[in-house]
């Protein structure tokens, strides 16, 4: 491991920021500001929503989604625009995000028999335009939203079909794993959102592992942006390279450039790049469908068998476990597995591959989300440093 | 004072980082920013690490006061941060 230098730690650096603020193209700097004007609104419907969760689930094994259209609003979820089986609208953002959370679900339930994000077919909720020129897609613990992008470096994140089943997925590995968003453990609940909304893309593509392209968010920069994506599980810090704008891909692809720092929950989005490198090593070496086999193993091991503190080494562990339960001890698969993760620097315990231990299955969390309440705020007191 | 904010997180991990030293802004402005840190009413005692139950891809906040004797990080989210600390951190971000 190594400490990271200050400019590893962003997608777009302070300077670049800074460089963006003062930009005298008017609508860069809006968008510069407004990305962080997100409103309060969305605790305030957390607040509300938390305890009328059991409501939103919807009949076992029937697919319920619902779009809502924030008008650049940021009250959670906003006007009600599509429902199930209601007819698509004039607005592509309000299809896309009905169309690919539908593909997620159907994805979720042909492959991995899974009903919804929580087993028990919960409603799928989106909100689009939230906020204007929001350059950011997230899991609020309920629904996804999504932002347009500013148009200058972001496209509208509807738009790739990956990050709307990245998103949902942080929901299944909410009521499963439940992750903790830290450190490694939340680099591998970004890892396993990043896994299945890469899969996701290439199960509706029917593309194998070696056609699939392994880019997270293709399609999401806009023109003129030098990158393809925001993430290359296949190559970990290649995605982007533009000084203008996002800076340098900063992921790591292996354990010897883990990066150590305290913003990001821990790094979360940059470390995640070392497990996504084991998953497509494993994906190639078994070749085919990766959502058959490799696809399998991750799900099994990341809903059954990891415990919300798991470290990357406990991922290892729990994936070649798997593989042999699901394929075989001994066989290719597991043999894959193997290999996958020791060429990104972590080696699957001798206990786990002489049969002596046995993973932990964890009990999977309540069915409900954790509690919302209020909790005060972290305070972390720090040294004073001299300015740069 | 030295007020800085620092962003980082999202789904695209975009960061975002401003810092305003208030004794060299105009005395109207700082008061302002002086008015919006009371306001805000951060703490004197470190709390417990606070995430929204769930969420994923949401923007961390560090929020890092200096006032002449020592500088203090408060830590939150977009879904967990007071909105009084949000009026300082768009301030501080869209100004600074």
């Amino acid at each position: 491991m190594k400490h990271e230098h200050h400019h590893v730690c962003f997608i777009v650096p302070p300077h670049i920021f800074k460089h963006l603020t003062t930009s005298s193209n008017a609508a860069v700097r809006e968008a510069a500001h407004h990305a962080l004007e997100v409103s309060a609104a969305a605790r305030g419907k957390r607040t509300a929503i938390g305890p009328f969760v059991g409501l939103l689930a919807a009949s076992p094994g029937v697919k319920q989604r619902t779009v809502y259209d924030e008008k650049g609003g940021t009250k959670l979820p906003g006007k009600l625009v599509r429902k199930e089986g209601g007819k698509a609208t004039s607005d592509v953002s309000v299809n896309e995000a009905y169309d690919y959370a539908g593909d997620t679900y159907d994805f979720y339930e042909a492959v991995f028999a899974r009903n919804s994000v929580d087993n028990k077919g919960m409603r799928l909720d989106s909100s689009v335009h939230y906020n204007h020129k929001f350059n950011n897609a997230f899991w609020d613990g309920t629904q996804m939203v999504y932002g347009d992008g500013d148009g200058q470096i972001f496209t509208r994140f509807t738009a790739c079909i990956d990050v709307i089943g990245h998103e949902l997925t942080h929901g299944v590995t909410q009521f499963t794993s439940a992750l903790d968003y830290q450190a490694q453990s939340g680099a591998l609940n970004e890892h396993f959102s990043d896994v299945m909304g890469s899969l996701v893309k290439q199960w509706t593509l029917k593309q194998s592992a070696a056609q699939a392209d392994w880019l997270i968010g293709k399609g999401l920069l806009a023109p003129g942006v030098k990158g393809v994506a925001l993430r290359s599980m296949k190559a970990p810090g290649t995605a982007y390279n533009d000084p203008k704008t996002l800076g340098r891909d900063p992921q790591p692809a292996d354990m010897s450039h883990y990066v150590n720092t305290n913003q990001d929950n821990g790094g979360v989005h940059i470390n995640s790049g070392i497990p996504n490198k084991a998953f497509y090593n494993v994906a190639s070496a078994i070749g085919g469908n990766a959502w058959e086999k490799a696809g399998k193993i991750w799900y099994t091991a990341f809903t059954n068998k990891l415990g919300h503190t798991a470290q990357f080494a406990d991922a290892a562990n729990a994936t070649y476990e798997a593989a042999g339960e699901l394929f075989g001890v001994g066989k290719a698969e597991q043999i894959a597995v193997g290999e996958g993760w020791k060429n990104v620097g972590i080696n699957v315990s001798k206990q786990i591959i002489s049969g002596s231990a046995m993973i932990t299955v964890k009990a999977p969390p309540a069915s409900q989300p954790p509690d919302s309440a209020y909790v005060p705020p972290t305070i972390k007191s720090q040294p004073r440093k001299s300015k740069g | 004072m030295k007020i800085s904010v620092q962003r980082s997180g999202g789904f695209a991990n975009i960061g975002a980082h401003a810092e305003v030293d208030t004794s060299t802004l105009p005395k109207e402005k700082a008061d302002v920013l002086h008015r919006l840190i009371r306001s805000a009413a951060f703490p004197d005692q470190p709390a417990p690490p606070h995430r929204a139950a769930g969420a994923a891809d949401v923007y961390q906040y560090d929020i890092t006061v200096d006032d002449g004797t020592g500088s203090k990080t408060y830590r939150a989210d977009d879904l967990s941060m007071p909105e009084k600390w949000r009026a300082v951190v768009e301030h501080v971000l869209g100004h600074g």
